[in-house]
């Protein structure tokens, strides 16, 4: 997301005049006094200045200001700064456009307030290209506007390992369009040889036939080997496709996947590669037939007679524009139909899924009259659009004809005054024929291109995506003790949005530790750093003195135990689950886990022991018990580090007091990070970190935070009067 | 020991009062009148006010009902996001008087931006999403919608609110109002 804009210059200079040191962020701003305006906010090293009409029309020192936020209400966007008295400003008012563009100025500016020159830059995306208007696709680079070369470079480089399958398909195309070529001139023959040469055979006739049979056999089997070939290298380009980005992704950050949701991810591994393959299968493979047979069946024209091929040609403009037309009237009408039944659909959809809310509330009658009514009108629309389709789409035929119509007068004409001959004519009918019959097709072809250039372009916004988390150059195979030190760790999701600040805090080995905090108030995020799902922005997470940074990372994680609120097991059996964490693991280990997490006896009471399959389609397990087989996949690896994110917070008292047992052995001699919302299951906890305002607010054991009557204290109090709702029952 | 515990209690007192304080107000909307709140409109251009004697330094009116009832039901709150709270509610937009209900409605004007569309001068569609270009009663623009999807709010037969790519949404009070042309641009999306 682009935070400098460039300046018109009569703007610049009037800002030089009052200002003259660096530039630091120049964004739009395109509400002034409630109209729309086309103004700008400059920010320097040393003042912030609104700019309209080339004057600065307000502006406020650096130096006078003690903070900056940007705050989004629901349609548009304000910039406040307060001053060194306090008192909040109101600097300047923007659209939904520009909002995150000024969250982000916002942590640019209060940086330099507080003197830090670095400049903040936006990974986001645009969402519409700033170069030509056009939305775009999710991408960073707009297709239409991205350098061509570049497509073409990426396009060249995706096909170069099928350049023979390329090769061939490519001449397979041009032997077909030659080969219907041949076909028109034997037509001729057939006609003037034959059928209208006086004293002709039977043999003749055959002769001819057998030509063109030979001709037709050839053709099918030309067109035969074309399809396979383009079929084969559809699949193999789209399956190299999909195999790069499953690598890639894996391979990605937390942070660049959050950035996408698994639909868009799923949407771009399936449907866009699927698009791609569809484009190599169906119309590359078309395209250079089309238009080879085109271009051949032209030139047979000109060369025969070019006023008559003018004749027929010159109805082409008017063929292109009618089809155009029509197919813009049709996908208009087809379009309102589509969204008027999506709508009827969706509320369908709607209801069935509340079926219970519907029958509470005895609205059956209600939602019956609704559904009826839309029913009506997607089928009155749809009966109007069908009938207008097939009264209107006979009439092409009508137009197409008229070039038939114009050779066979001409040529007629031609026939009886003796300057053309019959077989001319047949061959000549049989080229416009062609010429024709492929216009309709072209009409579609920049569509089609379009969304397979779309589709490659999302294709490789993946793929050109860069590794955010870098790998150390020489990493570590660090086997883990469990001491951990945060040292004044700075992190958050959005560079103008920070999640801790100044974190730090000791953990020794085998110690547990309880982590505590409003929802939001990074506990989570503290443990996503341990973990190293993100780097740390500022500061250091040392793991035994090591940086966790230089640690090999799967070295990292397969030395760390996860256990999450909602455990994700994948569909398979048990013991492939908890084998999951130690693909290598014997089934006494994997026994012995389970048993250590309480699990072994549930397991063994299910008919198909630790072969029952789970997950969709599966055995269903409880909460209870997804949870403990989640435990003994965290602890089958032996981890040094165990974390445990509101492990049992989804489970009733007694199921959580008998994993709270398995774990009490489990965490021994293990460091434990725990977060819980329920005060009572951290209880083991040898210390307790509230985490507040962004830090690290209050260290210490259950009874010196009481003692100290802060923050967990009226945590605790607030959860005992929570349990002494009803004290008489 | 003993003082201790009693402090103990003490304190777990104040904290059941300050809970159930808080369920008390959960039973009864506070309507603010003449008579016991003013507000004032601060030296940066934003909004303070006086409640019962007690002073807010920043005050955000929120509509209740943006759409149906505008100038009906506007929350006076204190702080931002999730974390603001309700200081009170006017009934009316002039409940305080018509120098308060100026202050009011220029604080609504900063933060509910939804220019209305007088005239449309062209939708063009490509490729799944639409290109429009329009004159407002906040001046001309253009913007981009997604086709399909929740884009379009009917509100009524009538009445239509179409939100862009960037979340910016922009109202037809009244498509009957429009000419034949514009209707006919308009009709995809009705």
């Amino acid at each position: 997301m682009n935070l400098l804009f460039t300046l018109p210059s009569r703007s610049a200079e009037a800002l030089k005049t009052l200002d003259d040191s660096e530039l630091c962020y120049c964004v739009p701003c395109d509400i002034i006094s409630g109209q729309l305006a086309k103004a700008y906010l400059a920010v320097t090293a040393k003042s912030v200045v609104l700019l309209l009409d080339d004057k600065a029309i307000k502006s406020i020192k650096i130096s006078q200001i003690t903070d900056a936020t940007t705050l989004v209400s629901s349609d548009c966007a304000q910039l406040i700064l307060t001053d060194t008295d306090s008192v909040e400003h109101l600097f300047c008012t923007v659209s939904m456009h520009h909002a995150s563009r000024y969250a982000y100025v916002a942590r640019g500016i209060r940086m330099l307030i507080k003197g830090d020159r670095r400049l903040i830059r936006s990974e986001e995306t645009e969402r519409i290209c700033p170069k030509c208007g056009k939305a775009l696709p999710g991408t960073a680079v707009c297709p239409k506007c991205g350098d061509k070369g570049r497509m073409l470079r990426r396009i060249i480089r995706l096909i170069t390992p099928y350049r023979w399958q390329f090769i061939a398909a490519a001449s397979l195309m041009l032997l077909a369009s030659l080969l219907n070529v041949a076909m028109g001139f034997v037509n001729r023959e057939l006609v003037d040889n034959v059928l209208r040469r006086e004293g002709a055979t039977v043999a003749d006739a055959l002769v001819i036939i057998a030509v063109l049979a030979v001709l037709i056999a050839m053709m099918i089997l030309t067109y035969i080997l074309r399809n396979r070939v383009s079929v084969k290298l559809g699949s193999s380009i789209s399956l190299d496709l999909r195999e790069r980005m499953y690598i890639k992704i894996q391979q990605l950050s937390i942070s660049f996947l959050n950035r996408r949701t698994p639909g868009v991810l799923m949407n771009r591994m399936t449907h866009d590669t699927n698009q791609i393959r569809a484009f190599m299968q169906n119309t590359f493979a078309n395209m250079f037939n089309q238009l080879l047979t085109m271009l051949f069946s032209l030139i047979a024209m000109l060369v025969m007679d070019w006023k008559l091929t003018l004749m027929s040609v010159c109805l082409v403009p008017f063929v292109f524009i009618i089809s155009t037309i029509s197919r813009k009237f049709f996908g208009r009408i087809f379009h309102k139909q589509w969204m008027k039944s999506d709508a009827v659909h969706g509320r369908l959809q709607d209801v069935l899924s509340g079926i219970r809310v519907v029958k509470s509330f005895g609205m059956e009658q209600r939602e019956s009259e609704l559904f009826e009514k839309g029913n009506e009108e997607i089928a009155r629309l749809s009966e109007r659009n069908e009938k207008a389709w097939s009264t209107i789409t006979p009439l092409f035929s009508f137009f197409f004809s008229i070039g038939t119509l114009i050779i066979t007068l001409y040529g007629g004409v031609g026939i009886l005054e003796g300057t053309f001959t019959a077989g001319d004519m047949s061959m000549f009918t049989f080229f416009a024929t062609a010429l024709y019959s492929q216009l309709l097709w072209m009409g579609n072809l920049p569509r089609t291109v379009v969304q397979m250039l779309t589709s490659l372009e999302r294709v490789f916004d993946i793929l050109d995506e860069h590794e955010e988390l870098p790998s150390a150059d020489k990493p570590i195979e660090h086997a883990i003790e469990g001491n951990v030190s945060f040292k004044n760790v700075g992190f958050g999701y959005k560079s103008y949005e920070p999640v801790l600040e100044n974190f730090s805090l000791d953990v020794k080995k085998g110690e547990m530790i309880g982590l505590v905090g409003a929802s939001g108030a990074g506990k989570s995020t503290l443990i996503n750093l341990v973990m190293r799902m993100y780097d740390v922005d500022e500061g250091s997470i040392l793991v035994d003195g090591v940086d966790i940074r230089d640690i090999d990372k799967t070295s990292l994680h397969r030395q760390i135990g996860v256990v999450l609120q909602e455990p994700f097991l994948f569909s398979g059996s048990i013991v492939d689950n908890i084998r999951y964490s130690k693909p290598e693991a014997t089934l006494e280990e994997v026994m012995l886990a389970a048993k250590l997490a309480n699990a072994h006896d549930f397991i063994v009471r299910f008919p198909d022991g630790y072969n029952t399959r789970v997950g969709e389609n599966g055995h269903n397990l409880s909460g209870g018990e997804r949870q403990r087989v989640a435990i003994a996949r965290a602890i089958l690896n032996d981890p040094k580090i165990l974390i445990l994110d509101e492990a049992t917070s989804a489970l009733d008292t007694e199921t959580e007091y008998q994993i709270q047992e398995a774990l009490g052995r489990l965490i021994k001699g293990r460091t434990t990070f725990a977060i819980a919302h329920r005060l009572s299951t951290l209880r083991g906890a040898d210390r307790l970190v509230v985490i507040d305002k962004h830090t690290c607010a209050e260290v210490g054991t259950h009874e010196e935070l009481l003692r100290k009557k802060g923050i967990y204290y009226g945590l605790v109090m607030a959860q005992l009067n929570m349990n002494k709702v009803n004290p008489a029952q | 020991m003993n003082t201790e515990i009693k402090d103990e209690n003490k304190e777990y007192e104040q904290i059941i009062a300050q809970q159930n304080q808080k369920v008390e107000q959960m039973f009864s909307i506070s309507f603010l009148t003449k008579e016991n709140t003013t507000v004032e409109r601060t030296e940066g251009g934003l909004m303070s006010a006086t409640v019962d004697g007690t002073f807010y330094k920043r005050v955000r009116p929120v509509r209740c009902f943006p759409f149906t009832d505008p100038d009906k039901y506007i929350s006076l709150r204190e702080g931002s996001g999730n974390e603001s709270r309700e200081i009170g509610m006017l009934l009316n937009i002039g409940d305080l008087g018509a120098e308060a209900e100026a202050i009011i409605r220029n604080q609504l004007d900063l933060m509910y931006f939804m220019p209305i569309i007088k005239k449309i001068l062209s939708i063009r569609e490509e490729y799944g999403y639409s290109y429009w270009d329009v004159q407002t009663d906040r001046g001309e623009l253009r913007f981009t919608v997604r086709m399909g999807g929740n884009s379009i709010n009917k509100l009524s037969d009538t009445r239509i609110i179409i939100s862009d790519l960037d979340a910016n949404r922009f109202e037809i009070p009244d498509t009957s109002a429009l000419s034949a042309k514009e209707l006919k641009m308009l009709d995809l999306y009705l």
